[in-house]
């Protein structure tokens, strides 16, 4: 791939990746592969994509106190466990039957967020620009919608850990940050807010992210002038992302990652 | 200034720093080039696991022991999950 078409890959997947806390990398390794490059190196690529729009998202949400670090971290722990279980038993499982499984995910998920209708979480008018932000010691938070102030609360823990068990799950087999999947799982089935959710899940796939690049870079596995051009065009393209979810209504927010989801679910089963 | 605004702030100059040395690894040729473009990587590695160390001890000094815990253990199993990976 020429370097102008991988900087513009590289930004759009970044873009759509924080802005529907995805992670680039579901959306870039297959443009990769596609284009004649060898899975064994486009992986590396679609890390570098997604620790870059999470790096690039990082002070905007964290100025605005959208993400909720407890949450995060509280259900990274698992996540990066099944993640870690699932690379060490990947050759396991056939690569065609992954395929079909993660398509599958994913149109599950397409759906439980394009059926929804409406907002879940409704302002409180009661509340102030001083309450955004998380709840210490508790899985809640508020945050801000326009001029009104939303509280959640992040509900089915134990469901929603089962839901990241998987995520990781997924991304120990298959290679692909399990963003596509936490996102779903933590505004359908733990009811956060999307954007929380969203700004959530870009937060912890970056920390994946971070040890998938640390092996990589061990194993030699990234061609360092083409992860520097990915990044350049990931940390632009992160930063825009980032800016159209703080704009954006987040019925469209979870509508447009319905549809994107939708897109990826076909594509894994079509092209397995 | 609290400490989610400190750590914004570090993080911004960690954006822009991987930004430069982004651009440096993509546009310079030979050993300057691949210096900067590592330190990029480097940063993007190193910037996520920054943030949940910062929060751990934000967490451990307002008292707030459960998930100071609960971010221990993520630094744990990150490092156990890198640890076997690189063995591997």
């Amino acid at each position: 791939m020429n370097p102008v078409a991988l900087a513009f890959a590289a930004f759009v997947t970044a873009a759509v990746g924080t802005l529907g806390g995805l992670g680039g990398a579901i959306l870039l390794v297959p443009i990769l592969v596609l284009s004649g490059m060898g899975a064994r190196y486009a992986a590396p690529l679609g890390l570098v994509s997604v620790a870059a729009g999470s790096l690039a998202a990082a002070p905007h949400q964290l100025t605005a106190r959208v993400v909720n670090h407890r949450l995060g971290i509280a259900t990274e722990i698992v996540a990066s466990s099944a993640a870690l279980v699932g690379a060490l038993v990947s050759g396991l499982i056939g690569q065609s039957v992954l395929a079909v499984l993660l398509g599958c995910v994913a149109l599950i998920a397409a759906f439980a967020g394009g059926r929804r209708k409406g907002i879940r979480n409704l302002p409180d008018r009661s509340l102030t620009a001083d309450d955004v932000g998380e709840t210490p010691g508790t899985l809640a938070g508020v945050y801000p919608l326009g001029d009104e102030f939303v509280p959640y609360q992040a509900k089915r823990l134990p469901v929603g850990l089962l839901g990241m068990g998987m995520a990781g799950l997924i991304s120990g087999l298959s290679g692909v940050g399990g963003g596509w999947v936490k996102t779903p799982t933590t505004s359908e089935v733990m009811h956060v807010p999307v954007k929380v959710a969203a700004a959530t899940s870009t937060f912890t796939v970056g920390v994946t992210a971070a040890v998938g690049l640390l092996v990589y870079e061990s194993q030699g596995r990234i061609v360092v002038s083409d992860a520097a051009l990915v990044a350049a065009a990931g940390l632009v393209g992160g930063t825009v992302g980032v800016r159209l979810q703080h704009v954006l209504p987040p019925p469209l927010v979870r509508r447009g990652l319905s549809v994107i989801l939708a897109v990826i679910g076909v594509l894994l089963i079509v092209r397995r | 200034m609290n400490d989610l605004q400190a750590l914004s702030k570090i993080l911004m100059v960690a954006l822009i720093a991987t930004f430069a040395c982004a651009l440096g690894g993509a546009f310079i040729p030979g050993p300057v080039g691949m210096v900067s473009g590592t330190a990029c990587i480097v940063i993007l590695i190193a910037a996520p696991v920054l943030r949940v160390a910062w929060l751990v001890v934000d967490w451990t000094r307002i008292g707030d022991r459960k998930f100071a815990l609960c971010g221990g253990a993520l630094l744990c199993v990150l490092a156990t999950s890198g640890t076997i990976a690189l063995l591997r």
